[in-house]
């Protein structure tokens, strides 16, 4: 069982940033979380950033002692986290683990993207980098391609459908409406998430999440301690993380996601908890079928069940088990770095039940599902209410 | 350091490429087929590998058809890139021709497919170079 507590979380509103450079996103959400701990800049002890590309999509590297001497951080250890979407669950990892250890009492994890800088094709080429760049990028797989040719598999084996692929993205955009930091407060309909414009087959533009710029940041603490700084903190009960092959061609299975299932196993084993006792989840939904394999990799769901299931309304807010409740990272946005801290940040909300037309009714528990690049790292966290 | 001229080296890979083979790095400890290669065996760990022909025969396990594409295939979409089970066991990314992109429907996991050559443009200087595709069988 693992003694760290969230004290305080900041997010910045996902979505196109022109005005705003990366350092200033990040000191908005860093700002914004230190002083819901009750806290100043030099209060915090280390700080672990995750960023997939500042220096492809900003010409911008070595960003975390600029980040953090933007937030007013100056001094202290900072250390930039990197594994592909999954940067800022890592981050998260590692302020844990800086805490167990007993190096650090009050230390912040972030994370920060700023993608919109590049344009569309640029940031295509950027995220595909985080496939196998010889063996997968340069026969032109896409990003989008290498989670179609995972929908393609699910379709062949299970008869997932396309419509159950769209349900995944109405629902997650149902959500969002609610959410007022979320890249895209607006419902779509079925007809509509069916006949967008295709991105790489089966996948349309409605199976995406978009291209966005944001921040977010939590301060995390001993549990112990963790009353001194908030009034209601969130218990961190699990973090575990597992990685696979990098290469889709090296894996046995393209229908799920070992390092998933892997990582899912430990954080289990963690809480002591099964995943018939999570009343809802933060999921890697970067594509609809990610959401559908996240399900039944995180055992809500029996493998090749997914699909039926959000097509039954037993993912929604006041279904079986809820997936998604912030809108994913479909309609919240998806600024690749900052979403592993975003999907802990709903959590926060949702264990303190402040998350208003979105709130699950009364959690215990949420878990937070984080995945690095096409599955070759996944980092899941289990929060408790206080 | 001098690498061997039969080293399984993915430089190695794509010089045999260019002289139109497929080939697959093979364990000798354990026979393991290494695909893309590797230095070290992922079954048994051990570095005595050594190059081993492929019939370039093989099986769909998955395909998309990539309609937007990064800065550097954006003229080429739409095309198709698959997923190949070769017969000999280790699997490959690569593009398939010969189908048409805009009918995906027709296409079908376990399909049987055939690799063979096309010349492109070099990424990196002026030269052509081979690479990798598979066609229907």
């Amino acid at each position: 069982m693992i003694n760290v507590s969230i004290v305080g979380a900041g997010q910045t509103k996902f979505g196109r940033h022109d005005d705003y450079d990366l350092r200033e996103l990040f000191a908005l959400a860093a700002h914004e979380a230190i002083e819901e701990a009750g806290l100043t800049p030099k209060d915090i002890e280390a700080a672990f950033i995750g960023n997939l590309s500042a220096d492809q999509f900003n010409r911008q590297t070595h960003i975390a002692p600029l980040m953090a001497d933007f937030a007013g951080m100056k001094g202290i250890p900072a250390t930039k986290c990197e594994a592909a979407c999954a940067s800022s669950a890592t981050a998260l990892r590692a302020a844990i683990l800086a805490i167990e250890s007993g190096q650090h009492e009050v230390v912040m994890a972030a994370g920060v993207e700023k993608m919109t800088d590049l344009p569309t094709p640029g940031v295509i080429e950027t995220l595909a980098m985080a496939a196998d760049q010889i063996f997968e990028a340069n026969p032109g797989i896409t990003f989008p391609g290498i989670f179609a040719v995972l929908a393609v598999a699910h379709m062949a084996k299970y008869g997932t459908t396309k419509e159950q692929l769209a349900k995944v993205a109405v629902k997650n955009h149902a959500n969002a409406v609610h959410n007022p930091l979320a890249h895209y407060q607006k419902a779509i309909t079925l007809e509509k998430a069916l006949t967008s414009r295709m991105v790489a087959w089966p996948l349309g533009l409605f199976d995406c999440s978009p291209i966005s710029d944001g921040a977010a940041a939590v301060i995390v603490t001993k549990t112990k301690k963790a009353r001194k700084f908030n009034d209601t903190p969130v218990k961190i009960i699990a973090s575990a993380q597992a990685n696979d092959t990098m290469n889709l061609c090296d894996r046995t299975d393209l229908t799920s996601l070992y390092a998933a299932r892997t990582a899912a196993k430990r954080a289990y084993q963690q809480a002591k908890l099964a995943p018939v006792d999570i009343p809802f989840a933060e999921v890697h939904d970067c594509f609809t079928i990610a959401e559908i394999i996240a399900t039944e990799d995180l055992g809500f769901f029996k493998p090749g069940k997914g699909g039926q299931a959000v097509e039954e309304g037993l993912t929604e807010i006041d279904g079986q088990i809820t997936i998604n409740p912030s809108g994913g990272l479909k309609a919240k946005g998806h600024p690749v770095g900052a979403t592993g801290v975003a999907q802990i940040i709903e959590l926060y909300h949702q264990l303190r039940n402040e998350a208003g037309k979105r709130q699950v009714s009364s959690p215990n528990y949420g878990l937070a599902h984080n995945v690095g690049g096409t599955g070759a790292t996944c980092a899941i966290h289990i929060c408790e209410r206080w | 350091m001098k690498v061997m001229e039969d080293e399984t080296t993915i430089k190695n890979y794509f010089k045999l490429i260019n002289d139109e083979k497929l080939c697959a790095a093979q364990c000798t400890s354990c026979n393991e087929l290494i695909l893309p290669p590797r230095l070290f065996c992922p079954n048994c760990n051990s570095k005595t590998t050594s190059w081993k022909n492929l019939s370039g025969k093989g099986t769909l396990r998955s395909f998309t058809v990539i309609h937007i594409a990064g800065t550097s295939y954006a003229d080429d979409v739409p095309y198709i890139v698959a997923i190949v089970k070769l017969d000999e066991g280790p699997s490959i990314c690569a593009r398939l021709l010969d189908i048409d992109p805009l009918k995906p429907e027709e296409i079908h996991v376990g399909a049987a497919v055939t690799a063979d050559f096309e010349e492109i443009r070099s990424p990196t200087s002026d030269e052509t170079m081979k690479r990798l595709i598979f066609r229907p069988a």
